[in-house]
């Protein structure tokens, strides 16, 4: 009986969780600049039955490296549900988090009312929550599937090692953050040898093959980018000018997305743990340890690694409220036990749900373009040439491409595109620059036809006025963006 | 019966041996025709074969007996003979020393990036590489005279080989002959010259972008292995090894293959070793086994297939065809023995000294960093330069130098003379 309502209650939570990640994603039926590049690619899937390899609008065409696994999984939910595929599929395979956690959590403590309690804070992380709203991002499945495989690996027996073997390649192939899955996993090898803690042969043998496997499978895939990068692939190609704030771990900020009650107990529960000598919580230190080291030598992106980070800390936050509630238990205040332990996990849950909502509503606003930008979007796509190419701001590469349908100079999907920093400091010259003569050299380098103005580029480098010049730039829209042709 | 099992298991082992070396073979045969049969051109891949091409028939410049060799034997029928034979070799090495995994490790060797380049591209190194093996295996047959011969025969390809070859074999008597003292002073000195000597090559895992180098898979099957083997004496011994030559591949640009193929050896031993311990999960260990050989298949065939794809083409020889015989070409320095080859003088090539590859760099960085006409044409009277050769790779290297720029602009020093197929060629005005 207990454990059928547990059960509807984990499902009550998970319903929860989507609902409220629907109701934010369809508030606008837009998604954010990256969420355009995914159904792009999810399109052409569906158009073609095959990936996208060589983009024709990026960059002025150019090659792209990605797995096409996701787009996939997007293709087949969209011959279904179409464009609310994109909304759809991540918010639900996001809000499965919800059924890991508690499976992982009940694993930790062995108390159910804690592990739905886990549960339900691990469907409100902020900056979980708002990465499955309108990015169509493929962490919403990689999040989840990563934990469910930590979940496998804590009690791996013949039965379920073929599950782990499955899902741990399936992972390779969906993305490179697989990497962190192996990394996280040898960290927790260097921990339990420095803690002389012994780990079962069958988990030796599942993290060897998850490491050879995530590696050969990261090569075949990204062979190129090894090839023209070498080591330096770990850059991504990220322009030199943004390389730093590219990768830039902002502590305040991290408390915040995180949840800082999250971060407190996470931490707590962790280090509590190595000093007990728990195995399971050594297990996602390793994932934190290996997440903290690649965000501090800034080989992730901190974005993806607080993601990561969070969840666990979440988890292993778990460790720290069922020690506190034995803790109460012990007490002289049994009378107010219950209204104490209201009050804490009141307070978490407003650490965490707050400024999920609160992030998910500016996100949902800013990040999607407005009526404006649209109408002008969609005028372009149906009057330009269809071979012409506009100049936008970095941010605004993918959406120029999915709305506008037309060639761009520069987007953020940086892997194997040509002169990334030339063309980064070029695009910012030419939104800066007084001088005509200047621009109208970047604009005949790139072949641009029309200019892309929009107002958070004038907010920074204030009005463009090479554009006045009326003999050269035919104005056709002057709102907010602005949009020129080039005439001369 | 059981007499009759025996016979039977015994004849059915004997043709599973046939069979293996007999893909063995086939696979060798396979890595050694792939390059040319992917390749949509007729041209010998690579800048250094054109160097001895130019000097075939001579008994002069780097790897004389190569040059010398060149006259009789086609390169392209000679490359594939001597890379079976080398293999062959390898095999009968590995014999000699009583190897169960001989067969595997030859596998491993030819399908590896260093087999590839080895006996592609026409450089010395090939040959030089078979009659190493030679040496080696008549060391092993305790055949002293022939293995001198051919340590001899190595020389004349290239003397540093040559003498790498005859120090590994002095360390082999001492270390035979229990002179520990002197075989470990040895092995310090040679650690300490490959430290201190020369520049660091950082370039050596093919599949990282290094022109020749070995699987990163191999490498990382190695380190792996590591984890299990590690307090196991034998294994220390060669995993020291392996680190000695990898170091001194790091330098030396002949090490990578010796290396190679030492890699090739622990990863074979490493392969049989982990198929023997005892593991959990079978199922999880024949997986990472078959990784590691799908990766170890997939350095060789995608660095096949880049070699392939390599310089130079039919369109740059049509180029330098259109120019008149014994004019002086500048190019990059990569292309200088194409420009001899195809009958012009080139300014640099890429077997000049380094004392003498420094004076010209420094005297032409004049040409590519300054817009000053004075200097650059200064700098190609010097070279009496007659004609300049870019093609698309070099124009986007050079791209921001002043040379293009002057090449633009300057129509009075410099005039252009014809485009074909991405080749430009410009005329300068002495």
């Amino acid at each position: 009986m207990q454990v059928r309502r547990n059960h509807r209650i984990l499902i009550l939570i998970f319903l929860v969780v989507l609902s409220a990640e629907l109701y934010f994603s369809l508030q606008t039926p837009y998604l954010d600049n990256s969420g355009y590049l995914v159904e792009r690619y999810t399109q052409n899937v569906l158009e073609t039955g095959k990936p996208l390899f060589y983009d024709t609008l990026s960059y002025n065409g150019r090659e792209v490296l990605y797995s096409p696994l996701w787009h996939y999984v997007l293709a087949i939910f969209g011959l279904v549900f179409g464009s609310f595929a994109f909304k759809l599929v991540p918010a639900l395979v996001s809000s499965s988090i919800v059924l890991v956690v508690y499976l992982l959590s009940k694993k930790i403590v062995d108390n159910d009312e804690l592990a739905l309690f886990i549960a339900l804070m691990s469907g409100f992380i902020p900056v979980v929550f708002v990465d499955s709203l309108i990015s169509a991002s493929v962490y919403s499945l990689a999040i989840p599937l990563m934990f469910y495989l930590i979940y496998l690996f804590m009690d791996l027996n013949e039965k379920n090692v073929g599950i782990f073997l499955t899902l741990s390649f399936f992972l390779s192939l969906l993305h490179p953050v697989s990497i962190l899955f192996s990394l996280g996993l040898m960290v927790y090898y260097l921990l339990s040898l420095s803690e002389n803690m012994k780990i079962p042969t069958l988990n030796l043998e599942v993290m060897a093959f998850t490491f050879v496997s995530t590696f050969l499978i990261q090569f075949l895939i990204y062979k190129k980018a090894f090839l023209e990068y070498g080591f330096s692939v770990i850059w991504h190609n990220v322009p030199s000018q943004i390389l730093w704030s590219y990768f830039d771990f902002d502590i305040f900020g991290m408390l915040y997305r995180v949840g800082a009650l999250t971060l407190i107990f996470g931490l707590i529960g962790i280090i509590w743990g190595i000093i007990k000598r728990k195995d399971r919580i050594m297990l996602l230190c390793g994932f934190a340890l290996a997440t903290l080291i690649l965000l501090w030598l800034r080989l992730l992106e901190p974005r993806i690694g607080m993601m990561f980070l969070s969840v666990a800390l979440v988890v292993a936050s778990a460790f720290t409220l069922n020690l506190f509630l034995n803790y109460l238990g012990k007490t002289k205040l049994p009378h107010y036990r219950l209204s104490f332990i209201m009050i804490v996990l009141g307070l978490i849950i407003s650490s965490l749900a707050v400024p999920s909502f609160v992030l998910a509503s500016k996100h949902i606003k800013e990040d999607v373009p407005s009526g404006y930008e649209l109408l002008v979007l969609r005028w372009i796509r149906e009057n330009a040439l269809p071979d012409v190419t506009i100049v936008a701001p970095l941010g605004k590469g993918h959406i120029m491409t999915a709305l506008a349908g037309k060639r761009t100079v520069l987007d953020d999907n940086f892997l194997l595109a040509p002169e990334t920093s030339e063309r980064y400091g070029d695009i910012e010259r030419l939104y800066s620059t007084k001088s005509e003569v200047e621009a109208l050299e970047i604009i005949a380098k790139y072949n641009i036809d029309y200019v892309f103005i929009p107002i958070e580029t004038e907010l920074e480098y204030g009005k463009v006025k090479w554009t006045d010049d009326e003999s050269c730039f035919r104005g056709i829209f002057f709102g907010t963006p602005k949009v020129y042709q080039v005439i001369c | 019966m059981r007499a009759a099992s025996e016979e039977y298991s015994l004849e059915h082992q004997k043709y599973i041996k046939l069979f293996a070396k007999i893909s063995i073979f086939i696979l060798a045969l396979v890595f050694l025709l792939l390059p040319g049969i992917l390749r949509e051109d007729e041209q010998v891949i690579g800048d250094k074969p054109y160097y001895h091409l130019t000097r075939e028939g001579e008994f002069s410049g780097v790897g004389p007996g190569w040059n010398f060799l060149l006259k009789y034997f086609p390169m392209n029928i000679l490359l594939p003979i001597i890379g079976l034979l080398s293999a062959f070799f390898i095999f009968l090495n590995l014999k000699m020393l009583k190897l169960e995994e001989r067969l595997l490790i030859t596998g491993f060797f030819v399908i590896s990036p260093a087999f590839v380049y080895l006996f592609s591209v026409g450089e010395r190194f090939g040959i030089s590489f078979l009659f190493t093996l030679i040496a080696c295996y008549f060391l092993l047959d305790k055949k002293y005279l022939f293995a001198g011969i051919s340590v001899v025969f190595v020389s004349l390809f290239d003397i540093w080989i040559g003498v790498f070859v005859a120090t590994i074999m002095l360390l082999y008597f001492l270390f035979k002959y229990n002179k520990g003292k002197i075989f470990y002073s040895l092995i310090i000195v040679f650690f300490l010259l490959t430290i201190i000597l020369g520049d660091f090559n950082p370039g050596i895992i093919s599949d990282l972008g290094a022109k020749v180098g070995s699987s990163v898979f191999a490498i990382l099957f190695v380190a792996f292995s590591f984890l299990f083997f590690w307090n196991r004496k034998k294994f220390i011994s060669l995993y020291a090894i392996a680190g000695l030559l990898f170091l001194f591949s790091l330098k030396v640009e002949f090490g990578i293959f010796y290396f190679s193929l030492f890699l090739s050896i622990l990863v074979g031993l490493c392969f049989f070793e982990l198929l023997r311990i005892r593991w959990e999960s079978k199922l999880v260990r024949d997986l990472i086994l078959l990784i590691f050989v799908c990766g170890l298949l997939f350095s060789g065939l995608s660095y096949t297939n880049r070699i392939s794809k390599d310089k130079p083409d039919d369109v740059f020889f049509n180029a330098l065809n259109r120019l008149p015989d014994g004019a002086v070409v500048f190019s990059d320095m990569g292309y200088g023995n194409w420009i001899t080859y195809g009958g012009k003088k080139n300014v640099w090539h890429s077997f000049m000294s380094r004392e003498e590859a420094e004076i010209i760099s420094k005297d032409l960085s004049i040409v590519l960093e300054s817009k000053d006409y004075a200097k650059t044409t200064e700098v190609f009277e010097k070279y009496q330069v007659d004609y300049i050769l870019l093609d698309s790779e070099l124009k986007q290297k050079w791209h921001e130098s002043e040379l293009v720029y002057l090449l633009k602009y300057d129509s009075e020093g410099f005039r252009f003379l014809f485009e074909e197929n991405g080749i430009e060629v410009w005329r300068f005005f002495r």
